[in-house]
């Protein structure tokens, strides 16, 4: 099992987190606050780059102070300058909602800056999202698909080419720089629905999945691998991805009062009040999404049997976890953060390990 | 001869059907539309059915913008090389001053030999489309069915002067994508567009795409890389 730090880079003030809607109203933005959390994001990062975790991840999401990251790409890039052993994974920017060259141009870049330790998967956006650059909600899954595949191939194309597609035409793209790693980074899809993971398995790309409970993971897993069988060929465990929040305690009656405090409020409901509510949620969010749940909780002993019953269930074998909600202080969350890497990690690490060693080329057999 | 073939679909472009004689050959061909000519090369069984000639989407799309000539192209085995004398003969005695050649898929030798025997300034053939083109492969591809290499043609690619653009279907699987960087290679001139979720034969999977980028290319050639539409949302 690989283990991926997520750095939320959330907003270190109680006060943006009790309006309960969405988007957040920029007044309650306090720069001296921003400052004080962007800094110990990047603490985190470094942190978790010495503990031993395998990626350090971040993500696209707007208007929202529980992750200030906009654009994922321009803190993977702070974060490229602090982690310096770990893969750095931007999982993802907003494929659905933003110019596929402009990613692409800023993915290359990224490769360049990690020596090549770049990871990236491409999301949708949850539906509130699609109100930030006014994204038509219908349209998004078909965005996100096709602005995937022209990503890819702007990645590769040797020669100048144009696009002419059902939502982009380009006329000329010619990425530079190129890729540090060939053909490309390796790629994973959001696999939040069986739809999306048939497009994955179709392009070759790895699948990640987050925050659903087990047996949801395990219906988008199992239906992932036969359509990748479909196609010729089979996932390795590192290709199936799963975020979530974990709390580890001492003991679990302290991890039990992580739990009960780790959020402020409902992180999902809140995204869809306010502006939020214009546009449905996704029937996942009603079946289950477990946002607002800390996945993996409990003691290191309970935490390192929950995550080998998910592994078991799912075939999951990386995992990006999150130890901060919104509701914990940065203490309690750096302690979280410690008893897993030094109590957890090295308990888990044989978990899938003999099946990814038979496919140790993975990303460049598949992902060409 | 003439007679008026109906479009399929209730289109509103009727094409009249023509022969003419060249090189001992009868060539029909279909002509429609007004302005800026356009010659299409297609496969000839696309072209012909049992009923004779008939019309494909493309040209019926082209012909709305367009003069639209599309060619039948001889069978009996004759060598591209001579067809292609044969065509360009054929379109200046139907009196065409300048025009965008147009093939797709088995026409695209005729096509290319058409556009390398063309002078480099003047009228005539001043722009060339190649559909899913079949005469050039990815290193270490074998070709399609009944596919053969032309080491001639191939040799004389540079020769090629005139503006070039070659679409690609992102899911053809009978010519991989990356064909098209290959003639990116070898024509001094040479654009080339990648047609989303369009397979070998675009025309059918994605008529409207194709028929954008290669109207664009008609009207403006090499400057049709130039965005022109206005983007205002209240100018």
């Amino acid at each position: 099992m690989q283990v991926s730090f997520f750095c939320t880079n959330s907003y270190l003030s109680g006060e943006a987190y009790r309006q309960h809607v969405w988007p957040t109203p920029p007044a309650l933005y306090r720069s001296e606050v921003g400052l004080r959390s962007v800094d110990f994001a990047l603490e985190q990062a470094t942190l978790a780059d010495e503990l031993g975790f395998d990626w350090v991840s971040c993500s696209e999401h707007h208007y929202t102070p529980l992750l200030q990251t906009p654009n994922a790409n321009v803190f993977a890039a702070a974060l490229s300058q602090v982690v310096r052993r770990a893969k750095i994974a931007v999982l993802g920017p907003l494929v659905s909602m933003n110019n596929p060259v402009r990613i692409a141009e800023e993915m290359a870049m990224l490769d360049q800056l990690t020596h090549g330790r770049l990871i990236v998967l491409f999301l949708r956006g949850t539906p509130n999202e699609f109100l930030a650059y006014g994204t038509n909600p219908d349209e998004t899954r078909a965005r996100t698909q096709e602005a995937s595949v022209l990503i890819s191939r702007a990645l590769t194309e040797p020669q100048p080419f144009g696009w002419e597609g059902r939502f982009y035409r380009f006329r000329t793209v010619a990425v530079w720089p190129g890729s540090i790693q060939q053909p490309h980074p390796p790629l994973y899809y959001s696999g939040n629905s069986l739809e999306s993971a048939t497009f994955a398995a179709a392009q070759h790309m790895g699948l990640g999945v987050s925050f659903y409970r087990p047996p949801l993971v395990a219906q988008m897993t199992g239906h992932y691998k036969q359509e990748c069988a479909k196609h010729g060929w089979q996932p390795s465990p590192d290709q199936l991805l799963y975020r979530c929040f974990v709390a580890v305690g001492e003991d679990d009656q302290e991890a039990a009062a992580l739990q009960a405090k780790y959020f402020v409020g409902d992180p999902t409901g809140d995204l869809f009040r306010g502006r939020g509510a214009a546009v449905p949620p996704p029937t996942q969010t009603q079946a289950g999404f477990g946002l607002g749940e800390p996945r993996f909780c409990g003691s290191p002993d309970a935490v390192v049997q929950q995550i080998t019953d998910f592994h078991e269930t799912t075939g999951v074998g990386v995992i990006d976890v999150a130890f901060g909600g919104a509701g914990l202080s940065p203490e309690e969350a750096m302690k979280s953060m410690r008893l897993f890497a030094t109590e957890v990690l090295p308990r888990i690490r044989h978990i899938g390990v003999s099946a990814a060693s038979e496919q140790p080329d993975t990303y460049a057999a598949t992902s060409a | 001869m003439s007679n008026t073939t109906q479009p399929p679909g209730g289109s509103s472009v009727a094409f009249t059907e023509h022969v003419i004689q060249a090189d001992g050959l009868r060539i029909r061909y279909l002509e429609a539309g007004h302005g800026s000519s356009v010659v299409v090369l297609q496969d000839t069984l696309e072209v012909l059915d049992a009923e004779g000639l008939h019309q494909s989407p493309l040209h019926t799309l082209l012909a709305r913008q367009f003069r639209v000539i599309a060619f039948e192209v001889p069978g009996g085995g004759h060598p591209p090389h001579d067809v292609a004398r044969t065509l360009t003969q054929v379109s200046l005695a139907v009196g065409l001053q300048q025009y965008v050649l147009v093939s797709s898929a088995a026409g695209t030798s005729i096509a290319l030999w058409q556009a390398i025997d063309t002078p480099q300034q003047g009228d005539g053939l001043v722009g060339l489309v190649l559909i899913s083109p079949t005469v050039l492969l990815p290193e270490g591809r074998s070709g399609p069915s009944g596919y053969a290499r032309d080491p001639e043609l191939e040799r004389r690619l540079g020769d090629l002067q005139v503006a070039t653009l070659v679409l690609v279907g992102t899911n053809d699987e009978i010519l991989p994508p990356e064909t098209g960087q290959r003639y990116v290679e070898h024509i001094p001139n040479c654009y080339y567009v990648l047609v989303y979720d369009a397979g070998h034969a675009i025309e059918t999977d994605r008529p409207d795409a194709l028929c954008t980028a290669v109207g664009d290319f008609v009207e403006r050639r090499d400057a049709f890389i130039v965005e022109q539409n206005n983007t205002a949302i209240n100018p």
